[in-house]
């Protein structure tokens, strides 16, 4: 009640301030500047793209269908002629596989070699001097040349083989072992039946050889082909039903729906297999897998961070891809009828531009609840009034969170004006469409939801996001006791932690820093739309959170952290400070 | 004594390796003034900010109305008014809404309180403008008057005086004591210029070098040691009666201003010397006891500290 009270006066005492209209005069104007630069190109719609073909008058179903003919094979001529080259386009660009196997191939060879010989070794009298020398020299150079293709093979193929740590250093044990027993003891001692004995009661081959069999075993192209080919059949058997059903078809209308079906299909079944391939490339990343997908990427500058980010971003698609398609829903579009930027702005409508102004509106009512919160105590320090508010009768807890509370109250408030103003001019502008929207929460789980609650959700994630920035202002409001360096503090962490998220390196123990891990929407399935759809590198620099953080719970309690931390920070510093 | 409002117990503070307050100890009784006088940084407003909590006490005890200012910050504060070292507001409101401001803070804003003070301390004309075009001595009266919205039982005035003109000394002189009896607040003052302690307060504390070194009743410490006040005898021959005073009395330390000769006295002694100087032929006006204005006292002490100090 009296924490209520004090609140109560702190935000009417922070409607007083003369900055807080210069504040909002520029969020006027902001809000009026985002209306007159979004411009929403349209995305080149397969639906629309072939219905602007057969509405060019009024055409004879024969006409239409040798329209359709015509886009089709447009199609196939502009992308890849046919499933099966996307195939090949993608697994000639990504890994060499003919490599791994030739190696493995070799690496059998020498296996096989390596035994004969040691049979041949076995079988022997050593009586006999010649054909011991020569025995033991075969034995020696099988082995040599074992060993030469086993450190080949690992060396060159080992980062894209599937194979385990403990496999691996299973094998290494084994050739160890052998090492000490073939280098040693055949040339030192000349007892071949020592050796044999040893070998065979410690199995070292047979262990060799099975252990090297399990690496044969993995299957990786035909593994991936198999079930690339599954979806490419799956795919060719719709299409050609699709176009039965355009050739049955007696109405223009039903030719429409049809054709844009088979389009919707042919870019989604394409997009499904590039995705499902590209995923299964960055499974075992490593440096060579990565040399590798530089070079499948048209982006050069492809490092580690933007593979994870991708990674994501094409399990994210994968995600929407098959509900779509397992749905039977091809509305191709469907997926995309809501989006933050200009860019994949379909037909444009109120929730698109509000997401659209928001990212840019927000970014300057966070910067002002920053310059806030750094007044809000350091303000009382410099004017001196600190010492009539700390001689009212609350105490010093009950003072900073009524100040943290009034600065949230009125965060909060403007987000909330802005949205509705943005919504509204949306609104009128563009009008409005309530068509779900399909969205995949957390990198996995596809949920189709109403766009309110998309904009709810967003909103509050903004909201998080203005918490953390508040917190870190108040804590510096607190610690240097003086209004111009807890502003600047304040100010250059906020600018400086979007930009730091965007160029440190993919270090693991970095990905944990709580001020690259504030955005918590892109992991409502807007992480690629978020970090590098935007046209506008302003937007693009100061609002983009690349995504770092795999799991939505992980950077939460992130961020629960951070909060937690700063004003327990500044609480106490607040309550033990003389004044 | 009336019933102690704020009492004071063995109050000490440490900076770090520094003490600035050593063991305090004083209490102010309902409708009393008392004046806390001392050179710059003795301690004053160091006291002053342990007794409104704005500094933690490194031992010993404030407690107001019984309530302990530690434990019992929101109820002990609760009866305080006060400037700390300089009326501070917030520049960019009006007195009235800074008024009102300070006032909200205490539950409803009780309008008929604001505007009696702003009446009684004639801020009437000036209250709707911006603080930031006050003057010093305006925003000392809008001080007084933030301090004694909320009825405080304790009210604490740290330099009241500054920046007041001669006319707004004397007004703020009569409001206080005015305050002081009609609503039997306890206040505390710390001030340079003594003698307005001295026109206003009832009691003194003299602090030096965080130490309290002289708290008493203002009439008792000017009139001296109790049996012995200090007379002046208006004589004929004042230098004449000075000289047979000291020869007669070994030890007496006679003074003479005009045709006035000071000295101090049990009045069995006056008697005597009276009767002395009668019978010595020198004639005898009058006699009348005489005080020591508080600024005699004040440097009487701080000096005898300082020679003890060097010495």
């Amino acid at each position: 009640m009296k924490l209520f009270r004090i609140t109560n006066s702190e935000t009417k005492k922070i409607l007083t301030r003369p900055s807080l209209y210069i504040m909002g005069i520029f969020l006027a104007i902001l809000l009026v500047f985002t209306a007159v630069i979004y411009n929403p190109t349209p995305l080149e719609n397969s639906t629309k793209s072939y219905q602007a073909l057969t509405l060019n008058g009024v055409l004879s179903p024969d006409e239409v269908i040798r329209n359709f003919n015509t886009v089709k094979n447009s199609y196939t001529d502009a992308k890849v002629s046919d499933l099966g080259a996307v195939i090949n386009f993608y697994s000639n660009k990504t890994l060499d596989f003919s490599t791994v196997y030739s190696n493995k191939d070799e690496n059998s060879t020498a296996m096989a070699k390596l035994n004969s010989a040691f049979i041949a070794y076995s079988a022997i009298d050593s009586n006999d001097k010649s054909i011991y020398e020569g025995a033991k020299k075969n034995l020696e150079e099988a082995y040599t040349n074992f060993k030469n293709e086993y450190n080949k093979f690992f060396s060159t193929s080992y980062p894209i083989i599937r194979i385990t740590e403990n496999d691996k250093a299973e094998i290494e044990k084994i050739i160890n072992l052998l090492d000490n027993h073939i280098y040693q003891q055949i040339l030192t001692i000349p007892n071949h039946n020592t050796l044999i004995n040893t070998l065979t009661s410690s199995k070292l081959i047979t262990d060799l050889q099975k252990t090297l069999s399990k690496i044969e075993n993995i299957e990786i192209e035909n593994e991936v082909l198999a079930e690339l080919n599954n979806i490419n059949n799956s795919i060719k058997n719709k299409l050609s039903e699709l176009e039965l059903n355009i050739n049955n078809s007696e109405t223009v209308e039903e030719i429409q729906l049809n054709a844009a079906r088979y389009v919707s299909v042919k870019t989604m079944g394409e997009r499904l297999i590039g995705n499902k391939l590209y995923l299964e490339l960055v499974k075992n990343k490593s440096d060579y897998s990565v040399n590798k997908l530089n070079a499948l990427n048209t982006n050069p500058f492809v490092n580690d961070k933007q593979e994870v980010f991708f990674k994501n971003f094409i399990s994210e698609n994968i995600a929407i891809d098959s509900y779509l398609y397992e749905n039977n829903q091809y509305d191709f579009e469907y997926n995309r009828n809501f989006s933050k930027f200009s860019i994949m702005g379909k037909d444009a409508q109120a929730f698109d531009y509000a997401f659209y102004s928001m990212e840019l509106i927000a970014f300057f009512i966070i910067m002002c609840a920053c310059i806030t919160a750094a007044t809000s105590i350091a303000g009382e320090y410099t004017s001196g009034t600190i010492k009539m508010l700390a001689v009212r009768p609350y105490k010093r807890s009950k003072i900073i969170s009524s100040k943290f509370l009034s600065t949230l109250l009125l965060t909060f408030l403007l987000l909330l004006l802005s949205a509705i103003i943005v919504i509204i001019t949306g609104i009128i502008n563009y009008g409005i469409n309530f068509t779900s929207i399909l969205t995949v929460f957390n990198g996995g789980s596809v949920f189709v939801i109403s766009p309110i609650l998309m904009f709810i959700i967003y909103f509050l994630t903004i909201l998080i996001k203005a918490i953390v920035f508040i917190s870190i202002a108040m804590m510096f409001s607190v610690l240097f006791k003086s209004v111009t360096p807890a502003i600047i503090v304040s100010l250059l962490t906020y600018f400086v932690a979007p930009i730091f998220t965007s160029f440190v390196p993919l270090v693991p123990v970095l990905t944990f820093l709580p001020l690259i891990n504030i955005d918590l929407f892109k992991f409502f399935g807007n992480q690629f739309i978020a970090s590098s759809a935007s046209q506008n590198s302003f937007v693009q620099i100061f609002t983009s959170q690349n995504f770092l953080s795999s799991n939505i719970f992980i950077t939460l309690s992130l961020v629960i952290v951070s909060i937690a931390l700063c004003l327990i920070t500044t609480f106490v510093l607040f309550k033990k400070r003389d004044i | 004594m009336s019933k102690p409002v704020l009492v004071v117990k063995n109050l000490t503070k440490y900076y770090g390796e520094r003490i600035a307050l050593n063991n305090v100890s004083f209490s102010i009784g309902e409708g009393e003034i008392f004046g806390l006088i001392g050179p710059n940084g003795a301690g004053k407003t160091t006291a002053i900010k342990l007794i409104t909590g704005l500094a933690k006490i490194s031992s010993g005890s404030v407690t107001i109305l019984g309530n302990d200012i530690v434990s019992n910050f929101e109820k002990a504060i609760l009866n305080v008014g006060g400037i700390i070292e300089n009326p501070n507001f917030y520049n960019h409101l009006s007195g009235l809404q800074n008024l009102k401001y300070f006032a909200s803070l205490y539950g409803k804003i009780d309008m008929n309180r604001i505007n009696y003070l702003v009446k009684v301390l004639a801020m009437q004309n000036r209250i709707k403008n911006k603080v930031k075009t006050y003057s010093l001595g305006m925003k000392q009266r809008l001080g007084i008057i933030c301090a004694l919205i909320n009825k405080p039982k304790l009210l604490i005035l740290d330099e009241p005086l500054n920046g007041l003109d001669p006319t707004g000394i004397i007004e703020m002189r009569e409001f206080v004591k005015k305050v002081a009896t009609e609503e039997k607040i306890a206040v505390l003052i710390s001030s340079h210029i003594l003698s307005e302690v001295e026109a206003l307060c009832d009691t003194v504390g003299i602090i030096k070098n965080g130490v309290l070194i002289e708290h008493q009743n203002i009439t008792d410490l000017q009139r001296g040691i109790k049996d012995k006040e200090r007379f002046a005898i208006s004589v004929s021959h004042p230098n004449f009666a000075a000289k047979i005073i000291t020869k007669q009395y070994a030890n007496k330390n006679v003074e003479v201003v005009g045709k006035n000769v000071i000295l101090q006295a049990s009045s069995q002694e006056v008697q005597d010397i009276l009767k002395f100087l009668i019978t010595n032929n020198i004639g005898i006006f009058g006699t009348r006891t005489v005080t020591k204005s508080l600024e005699e006292i004040y440097f009487d002490m701080v000096d005898k500290e300082n020679k003890e100090g060097i010495l």
